[in-house]
């Protein structure tokens, strides 16, 4: 992880500020043609407020609920250059300008299919059940060839019973025809001029499928087009006059590409939702639900997928103009939802710097606030609000080279081979057939060897396991106490499939050292897998508390070998206090 | 993931030689002047005779003639006091070495412990692999303390030293696996019965300890020192003793250097240790003395405070430079801290003032054994068995050490030797390296049985136990396999192998709740085992997709 200073200066925060809104319902505009920047927040709970520094300079009511984006735009070059606020909500425009209201727009109404209509015509003449069926099929099957049908019809077709679809269609029958287009997504292009101020024209995205740039009052539609699915997000380049293209990211997971107001073929699939999109200078940078983070070149070819370690809540573009070239840089702020906000270098995907922020985001916007050209706003989900401001001298360059980690060049530490080791192999070398040959005859003993003491421990049935008699017994004995009680813990477990009947215990030790307390224990039976936990007191007589072993040795009546038996070497004993 | 046999990895038991006696004796201030007895008689003075037994080290000939001449003069103090030295010196033992904390001590301790030290800075929170320097537990075994084995073992090496973190373990701590190295129930306590033990043998007090006035005691200088350290030593009453020094220290108008650091000793012995070291501290302004260096690390070492400690033997090494105890004294401090290589360069000092130090070679011996230069361990090991050493340990060590160095003719000689010397807890680990050796070569079969044998003779052997476990699972007894993994890590809470090991058989056989609990185990153990984090995030993954 790059350890660099933090590009970022706190500048201020506000933790109380109560607002609850998310990226696209956040701008940075020059309301009052002053050169000094404002923040103009949509809150979700109807509210629109401008901040001027860290004051509210504004904080109209809405009159509607639920605002879906916000965008500035410019109607006309006329000094003093006030821009035009645009909120959408639902299906309607709200235009605000020098902070009052000014104008509504609705969207156009759908208009029906024609086959839609026809079925709806016919539909409410009819009476009889049968024929009523008939006209739903019919509906159906115009859903399943491809054509869009409207809200209504789509309920009707959800109703099961015959009865209340007939009900439904006599209620809804009279606002049919047209029907409400819901606008999802907003931004804005230039109408002639590759300037931050010319004049410019909203361009909107809806649940339709339709993209509509409007025209620069923002009063009547002035290009309609249809995509292939919902676009949530949706980014421009160029000038409408002279050629535009318009990136629009859809609910399936695609970004299709529109040029002067016609679909192209170019389509970039990402392989899910997308939760922001970007457009650079020469790339597109989608990112998706499944963590990831997608970068195409404008071309078409693919420039690189990354994977991040938490889900992304946004992502904003950041550019440097600056004098010196090696300054200069499009970076990228993706804001993830465990509250880190990250900072890429867009060229060569590399991590520059990560923010820890104390809440999870809920929105940024970065641009230019007051007259500070680098800030970055920040919504948090607890409803506050902080600015932070980019570095002037801040290193926004890779700070690590690209490739593999530096990790991999690290080797390891693995020892050298001493002169030693040269030295033995050599005599390895030399002797090879000896030293083999001396080999195979100790491991020949060895082996031997094992296998005898094997055979005794499996005979003598010493603990933990014995298999004498063809039982299959474990023991574990333990010692606790410090003296002159002791307590020896005895576990038996018969791990056979039958029962072993009439099991003694029985301690041998030397009795001038122990004592026993109490008598040997007696198990009736050993029940297959039960773990038998026997407890044995034993006194330490000795006056200077000498220690010994202490045998412990189990058996039953059907052999003069024990079962099992196990040595407790015992500790030494605490004297005790009474003798002294 | 592949199941591996992750075997633990093979332990040398460590070597077991006390150093009792291997410092020569500081506290001899007394010049007994031999009293030569002009009479020409047949029969040779029995004093004059009692001191030569003295200085020849016959002290129960000495005991005995001096008994004899109390006998017939019971005010003869030239007798009474060469007794009391005799007496001292049968059962002087090097209290600097072997000094351990008792079980009471640690639960009583009431001297409060920062809870979360820096690491590096206390025992209960030694270096772990995470940190440069640090050993992986994975290259070097863990003894039952949860401490990486040291090459040389001692009382309170391979435990945890002071700490509340220690009071976790104190089942394990009263669990010795070697006879009578339990930890001591209280460390006055066993010098207590040592010396209730050593004057049943002698029939009856020689000093009334109780009946004694101190003040008078103390006005006989010479006397009063060789009643102290009876007393110390023999007795082990060390509020007695503490009595007598204090009157004669303030007799001597506190500038004498022994009474104080006898004053220190007592003091230490009783736990006043804020006391005894402030005792030691104005003893070594009188005198500076190696024993008072070492005392005031121990009371630091005591204190958790192994910085100190290592302080305090540097100011040592600037007045005794060449002194091996003090450079000992910072090398094991270091090993200690989990920090062998820096021990490492201590060790090798040592061997620079003192080429036959057992110690030194047997750490130095093990270091390159467990950083993988099995040839140059070799070596060191060979150079034990010069110095005279011969344990069961040490062959089998050097046996583990030719088979790693590919010297196959004299590996499994070795270890036939050290099975033929070896009682019953050094066999298990020898049998347990013998299996190591039938996984070597890929004889299962014989590595099955000698695991086998290796729990047999040691029922608490955890290691073997893991190892059975996964022969069994490659022989498909699953249920047995699973058994033994469970005993081994019931055993041994230090071992993350068993905890690794079942958690994979658990996941296999889709107890995954177990196997969850079993890897948590493991990684609590060993907080870097990759294998074990991997089981734990697929375990992760595996719950939150159901």
């Amino acid at each position: 992880m790059p350890k660099a200073k933090s590009p970022w200066i706190h500048a201020w925060s506000d933790n109380v500020a109560g607002i609850d809104t998310f990226s696209q319902l956040m701008t940075l505009a020059d309301i009052k043609d002053d050169g000094d920047y404002k923040l103009v927040v949509a809150d979700q709970k109807g509210k629109l407020k401008i901040y001027m520094g860290t004051n509210v300079i504004s904080n109209e009511k809405l009159g509607f609920e639920k605002p879906t984006a916000l965008e500035v735009f410019y109607e006309s070059t006329k000094k003093p250059q006030l821009p035009i606020i645009a909120i959408a909500s639902g299906s309607s425009l709200f235009y605000y300008q020098n902070f009052q209201p000014i104008s509504k727009f609705e969207l156009p109404y759908i208009q029906f299919s024609p086959e839609e209509k026809e079925v709806w015509n016919q539909i409410t003449k009819v009476t009889e059940e049968q024929e009523f069926v008939s006209l739903c099929d019919r509906l159906f099957a115009i859903r399943e060839s491809g054509i869009a049908i409207s809200t209504i019809s789509s309920e009707l077709l959800s109703l099961e019973n015959a009865l209340e679809q007939m009900e439904y269609a006599r209620q809804n029958y009279t606002m049919l025809i047209q029907h409400q287009n819901f606008i999802t997504c907003m931004t804005r292009i230039n109408k002639s001029l590759d300037e931050e101020k010319a004049v410019s024209m909203l361009v909107i995205g809806t649940e339709q499928r339709n993209i509509f740039i409007m025209d620069q009052s923002g009063m009547s539609v002035k290009k309609q087009i249809t995509l292939k699915s919902v676009p949530t997000f949706i980014q421009c380049i160029g000038q409408f006059d002279v050629e535009y293209r318009i990136y629009a990211a859809c609910r399936d997971g695609k970004v299709y590409v529109t040029r002067q107001g016609e679909v192209t073929d170019q389509i970039f699939s990402i392989d899910s939702k997308p939760v922001g999109l970007l457009l650079f200078e020469k790339q597109i940078v989608v990112a998706s639900m499944n963590n990831t983070l997608h970068s195409f070149f404008l071309k078409g070819k693919k420039n690189f997928t990354m994977n991040l370690p938490a889900g992304v809540v946004d992502i904003q573009k950041l550019e440097v103009k600056r004098t010196q070239q090696s300054t200069n840089g499009q970076c990228l702020i993706v804001a993830l939802n465990n509250g880190e906000l990250r900072l890429y270098n867009s060229k060569d995907k590399n991590l520059i710097h990560i923010l820890k922020n104390e809440d999870l985001i809920s929105g940024m916007s970065y641009g230019t606030f007051g007259r500070e050209e680098g800030s970055l706003i920040i919504n948090n989900k607890s409803g506050g609000i902080s600015v932070k401001m980019l570095q002037r001298q801040a290193n926004l360059s890779s700070t690590h080279k690209p490739g593999p980690p530096a990790e991999q060049d690290i080797p390891l530490n693995v020892p050298k081979k001493t002169k030693l080791f040269v030295e033995l192999t050599q005599r390895e070398r030399e002797n090879a057939q000896w030293m083999h040959k001396q080999f195979q005859k100790d491991l020949i003993k060895l082996r031997l060897k094992t296998a005898k003491q094997y055979i005794q421990m499996l005979s003598d049935g010493l603990a933990p396991m014995s298999y004498a008699q063809g039982s299959q017994i474990r023991l574990s004995a333990s010692c606790e106490g410090i003296g002159p009680s002791f307590k020896i813990k005895l576990q038996l477990q018969n791990l056979s499939k039958t029962p072993i009947m009439g099991v003694h215990v029985n301690l041998s030790f030397n009795d001038q050292i122990y004592k026993l307390k109490g008598k040997s224990p007696f198990m009736p039976m050993l029940v297959p897998n039960l773990n038998y936990k026997i407890d044995i007191d034993i006194e330490n007589i000795d006056p200077s508390g000498a220690s010994d072993v202490v045998k412990v040795l189990v058996f039953n009546k059907e052999s003069t070998v024990p079962l099992i038996t196990a040595n407790i070497s015992m500790p030494l004993s605490e004297l005790n206090m009474e003798q002294m | 993931m592949s199941l591996r046999t992750q075997a633990c990895s093979e332990r040398p038991c460590s070597r077991q030689c006390r150093s009792v006696g291997a410092r020569a004796c500081t506290c001899d201030q007394f010049k007994l002047t031999t009293l030569y007895n002009l009479n020409i008689n047949k029969e040779m003075d029995p004093f004059f005779l009692a001191v030569s037994r003295f200085n020849r080290q016959r002290y129960d000939d000495c005991i005995t003639i001096c008994t004899q001449m109390l006998e017939k003069n019971p005010y003869d103090q030239a007798a009474w006091l060469l007794k009391c030295r005799a007496l001292t010196k049968k059962s002087w033992i090097d209290d600097l070495e072997i000094d351990e904390e008792g079980v009471a001590d640690i639960l009583m301790d009431e001297n409060a412990i920062n809870n979360a030290p820096r690491p590096g800075t206390s025992f209960s929170r030694p270096l772990t692999s995470a940190q440069p320097g640090g050993i992986s537990q994975v290259m070097r075994p863990m003894s039952n303390a949860g401490r990486p084995i040291t090459g040389y073992q001692r009382p309170g090496t391979n435990r945890p030293v002071t700490s509340s973190t220690s009071r976790a373990n104190l089942s394990t701590a009263l669990q010795g696996q070697r006879p009578g190295t339990t930890r001591p129930v209280t460390s006055g306590g066993r010098m207590l019965r040592l010396g209730t033990a050593s004057m049943q043998q002698q029939g009856g007090q020689f000093i009334m300890a109780d009946k004694l006035n101190a003040k008078n005691v103390a006005k006989k200088k010479h006397i009063a020192k060789a009643v102290v350290d009876y007393l110390i030593y023999v007795e082990s009453n060390f509020r007695r003793a503490l009595d007598i020094a204090s009157e004669a220290t303030l007799l001597q108008g506190y500038n004498d250097w022994w009474w104080k650091a006898r004053i220190g000793k007592c003091q230490f012995k009783m736990g006043l240790i804020k006391d005894a070291e402030k005792q030691f501290l104005s003893s070594l302004k009188n005198q500076d003395m190696v024993s008072l260096h070492l005392e005031l690390a121990k009371v630091a070492v005591r204190q958790d405070q192994p910085q100190k400690a290592i302080e305090v033997f540097n100011t040592g090494l600037k007045t005794h430079a060449f002194e091996t105890h003090l450079i000992t004294g910072i090398a094991r401090v270091h090993d200690m801290l989990n920090d062998p290589a820096k021990a490492i360069t201590f060790y090798k000092k040592i061997l620079v003032f003192d080429n036959s130090n057992i110690e030194s070679i047997a750490q130095l011996a093990s270091y390159h054994f467990y950083t993988d230069q099995p040839e140059v361990a070799l070596r060191f090991y060979r150079r034990l068995v010069q110095c005279g050493v011969n344990s069961p340990e040490l062959w089998n060590n050097m046996g583990l050490c030719c088979f790693y160095a590919s010297q196959y003719d004299m590996a499994l000689g070795c270890f036939d030797r050290a099975l033929t010397m070896a009682d019953d807890i050094a066999a298990a680990d020898v049998w347990y390296n013998v299996g190591h050796v039938g996984i070597g070569i890929g004889d299962l079969g014989l590595a099955y049985q000698a695991f086998k044998i290796a729990v047999s003779h040691n029922p608490n052997h955890a290691e073997s136990f893991n190892n059975l476990g996964v022969l069994e699972l490659r022989r498909g007894n699953i249920e047995q396999a699973k058994n033994n993994y469970i005993q081994s890590s019931k055993i041994a809470n230090y071992l993350f192998e068993p905890c690794f090991n079942a958690a994979l058989l658990m996941l296999k056989k889709g107890e995954f709740q177990e196997s969850y609990s079993m890897a948590n185990q493991a990684v609590q153990i060993y907080p870097d085992h990759a294998d074990s984090k991997e089981l734990l995030k697929n375990l992760n993954q595996h719950f939150s997709v159901m």
